[in-house]
């Protein structure tokens, strides 16, 4: 049995919009620190983690873990219905096989309740723990404004993009049949911080993920964004949201295409 | 990003459909609708002095496009009792008054081009003009009711008999009083060739129809919508079936979903329409494999490359499986000198076949949004055949559907021509004699060096499905 209260409505409905785009229906963990969720798209290419922490909650009450299987986009369906003063609450109790959503005005007049069905999802075998080893070489923190604008960029010639980094700069770079694009980042940019470099790192990644994983920036307040890359090793990106949580990607790259012969 | 704009393909892209080159009508298609002098000049005349059609329909119903949302609807109606009589011969299971045959594709694998077309060119269809648009409505389309409240008492009873022909089981006698005949033939990429055109001045069925219990559910259910209807209550419950149970008068024919669909039989009340036919048939493609590409999400990925091989008409193809989750790709190629890769005076397409042009559309995981409007509807017929194949497979598939057209293809004949030719290569299932099994990708693309006269090389080219999952690597290599 679980309750979970959250005032803020665009931040929750700002995190689930951001799984659905990677996934469609999932198993979630409701523990007593928070809310959890380890998932990946059905291509395993991506692979997503939440982590919502119990201090980001205006109420938290959670005796015991529970892991309930939903279908991520009708969670969504529901929670954009909320308007910005709702508060949201999320209920469970263990007899029953639904999930409850509250949605309180501010005043506290008007309630809605919506009720989403439970479903029994066989997920996919992942081991998480084995990615979270990978040590990087290479990672820095930047406005997610600037890779937005580097995808885009990427965008007009192919549908990837080479990731670059070494102990001066970040490169985005993209080529087509068009042209090419590049858009570096100097890492005397005061908007780079924590800027580590160790090697020469380059990988080639798909554009349609990195526009995945940019949904999260719906979440009100989240500015930044940490990469790591490291060569022959996914991309990692990482958001810290609302104050203890966090959503967490792994990209696996793509290989260079080699023009065999036939 | 799609395929290249340029002018120079444009017979390709078009297909006779969107006129492209500027002219009213397709030059190639007028080309080949000299082939309608098949059906005897003294039925016509007959039928022009008597002003009486009489026949069974198979049951049949046509709506056509052109004009839309001015839209032409009748019932068909065959004019030629002998050609009738060879058809009934060709199916010798069936009771005399049945011609079925003439208007269902499921039926014809295997027939050559001339039969086709002798069944088409002695079925009549009716043309009366329904005016379905509206301006007053924000969708700018009337529903099936509001077309009703319009109507006068005649065109009133000819709805009312397209509709329940569209609804029967069986072959049912028909009679129409006309006002003129025009022989013609005419030829779609999408619907089956169309036949001779009459305008009714009056419809009557003469017997009693007989109605499948299902679709007597569906169209009778006016809370229930159309892909429901269409999913869970025609197709469905019908998959194992074989076109063949179709006399068992248990199974629902995709042909005949396109009838209610077109009819506007399906639906909520309030959202019920009259549907060209060629949407139809794309539409009831699409519902059906997109409905169980879901289901097949959850099954086992096959562990090796497999391929399957198979022609018909002139019509290559090779379906490719590829382990990993449910996605798909369909390539086509028309060889030069097909149908829409030869010159036309004064339509710029000259010269430019000579590389081969590859075209494609294609669906990750995630499945698609978007109309898959290079290859259109052929997209969609395959796409079902081979969804469902898995399916009754229990298995799911990466798969690459490759196919090469050669000029032996006279005319098109409808998307059936794809979708049964794809059943008829995977009905024997995993193990059939159409089948290889590879250990590798290279290994299993040697199928389309042996098979197709376009080189390897530029399937590959073409191919935006096969250079993802080539270059993609997976999350797996690192969570070992």
């Amino acid at each position: 049995m679980f309750e979970l209260t959250m005032n803020d409505s665009r931040a929750i409905q700002g995190v689930f919009d951001a799984v659905a785009a990677i996934i469609d229906e999932t198993e979630i963990n409701f523990n007593p620190n928070g809310i959890s969720l380890t998932s990946i798209d059905a291509g395993r290419v991506c692979l997503i983690s939440l982590n919502l922490d119990k201090e980001d909650f205006d109420a938290y009450k959670c005796d015991k873990e529970e892991k309930i299987g939903l279908n991520i986009e009708d969670l969504v369906k529901i929670l954009k219905r909320s308007s910005v003063n709702d508060s949201i609450v999320f209920q469970y109790a263990d007899t029953s096989n639904k999930l409850v959503i509250l949605m309180q005005s501010s005043e506290g007049k008007k309630i809605r309740k919506f009720s989403i069905t439970l479903k029994d999802i066989s997920m996919p075998p992942i081991k998480p723990e084995s990615l979270e080893k990978i040590s990087y070489n290479n990672s820095v923190s930047l406005p997610i404004g600037y890779l937005q604008e580097a995808i885009k960029d990427a965008d007009i010639y192919n549908d990837t993009v080479i990731i670059r980094m070494n102990d001066q700069s970040l490169v985005f770079r993209s080529e087509g049949n068009v042209g090419d694009t590049e858009c570096i980042m100097d890492k005397e940019d005061t908007m780079l911080t924590n800027f580590v470099a160790s090697d020469d790192a380059e990988g080639t990644f798909a554009l349609k993920f990195l526009n995945h994983m940019l949904k999260v920036s719906s979440v009100p307040n989240v500015t930044q964004v940490e990469v790591s890359v490291s060569t022959d090793q996914p991309l990692k990106a990482s958001f810290n949201i609302m104050g203890a949580s966090s959503i967490k990607y792994y990209l696996a790259p793509r290989i260079e295409d080699e023009d065999e012969e036939y | 990003m799609g395929n290249s704009t340029t002018a120079d393909e444009i017979c390709l892209r078009c297909k006779g459909a969107r006129m492209l080159c500027g002219k009213t009508h397709c030059p190639l298609l007028i080309k080949s609708s000299i082939l309608k002098s098949i059906a005897p000049l003294d039925m016509y005349k007959k039928i022009q002095r008597d002003k009486i059609i009489f026949g069974a329909s198979p049951p049949g119903v046509f709506v056509g496009r052109f004009g839309y949302p001015q839209v032409n609807i009748g019932p068909m109606i065959p004019i030629n009792e002998d050609l009738i009589e060879k058809a009934v011969l060709l199916n010798p299971t069936v009771t005399t008054k049945d011609t079925s045959v003439l208007d269902i594709s499921e039926f014809w694998y295997g027939k050559s081009q001339e039969e086709i077309i002798t069944y088409r060119s002695s079925l009549a269809r009716s043309n009366f003009k329904l005016n379905v648009y509206s301006p007053s409505k924000s969708t700018g389309f009337k529903t099936l009711e509001e077309v009703e409240e319009k109507l006068t008492l005649n065109e009133r009873r000819l709805l009312d008999a397209s509709q329940e022909l569209a609804m029967s089981k069986i072959s049912i006698d028909t009679e129409s009083k006309i006002t003129r005949l025009m022989p013609q033939l005419t030829m779609d990429p999408h619907s089956p060739p169309l036949g001779p055109i009459f305008t009714p001045e009056t419809i009557r069925i003469v017997d009693n129809i007989k109605v499948n219990p299902r679709v007597d559910y569906a169209v009778n259910d006016s809370d229930l919508n159309a892909t429901d209807a269409i999913f869970d209550y025609l197709y469905k419950p019908n998959l194992t079936l074989l076109n063949e149970d179709y006399h068992s008068h248990k199974l629902v024919l995709g042909t005949e979903m396109v009838r209610l669909l077109s009819s506007g039989l399906l639906g909520t009340k309030e959202r019920r329409k009259i549907v060209p036919t060629r949407w139809a048939i794309a539409a009831v493609d699409d519902i059906t494999s997109k409905r169980l590409a879901k289901e097949i999400r959850h099954y086992p990925e096959i562990n090796q490359f497999y391929t399957f091989h198979g022609k018909y008409l002139d019509n290559n193809f090779v379906i490719l499986l590829i382990p990993g989750p449910w996605s798909y790709e369909m390539m086509e190629c028309w060889a030069a000198n097909s149908i829409w890769t030869q010159t036309v005076p004064g339509v710029q397409n000259a010269d430019s076949f000579r590389i081969p042009k590859i075209i494609q559309d294609h669906e990750m995981e995630t499945g698609r949004k978007k109309y898959a409007s290079n290859i259109t509807g052929a997209y969609y017929a395959a796409r079902k055949e081979i969804v469902e194949f898995l399916y009754l497979n229990h298995k799911q598939a990466r798969v690459v559907l490759f196919r090469e057209i050669k000029g032996g293809y006279l005319v098109p004949l409808g998307v059936w021509v794809i979708r049964e030719t794809v059943r008829n290569i995977l009905k024997d299932g995993f193990g059939s004699d159409s089948m290889n099994k590879h250990e590798t990708l290279d290994d299993a693309l040697i199928r389309i060096r042996e098979n197709f006269s376009v080189p390897l090389k530029y399937w590959l080219q073409a191919s935006k499905f096969l250079k993802i999952i080539r270059t993609q690597r997976t999350l797996n290599e690192w969570m070992k």
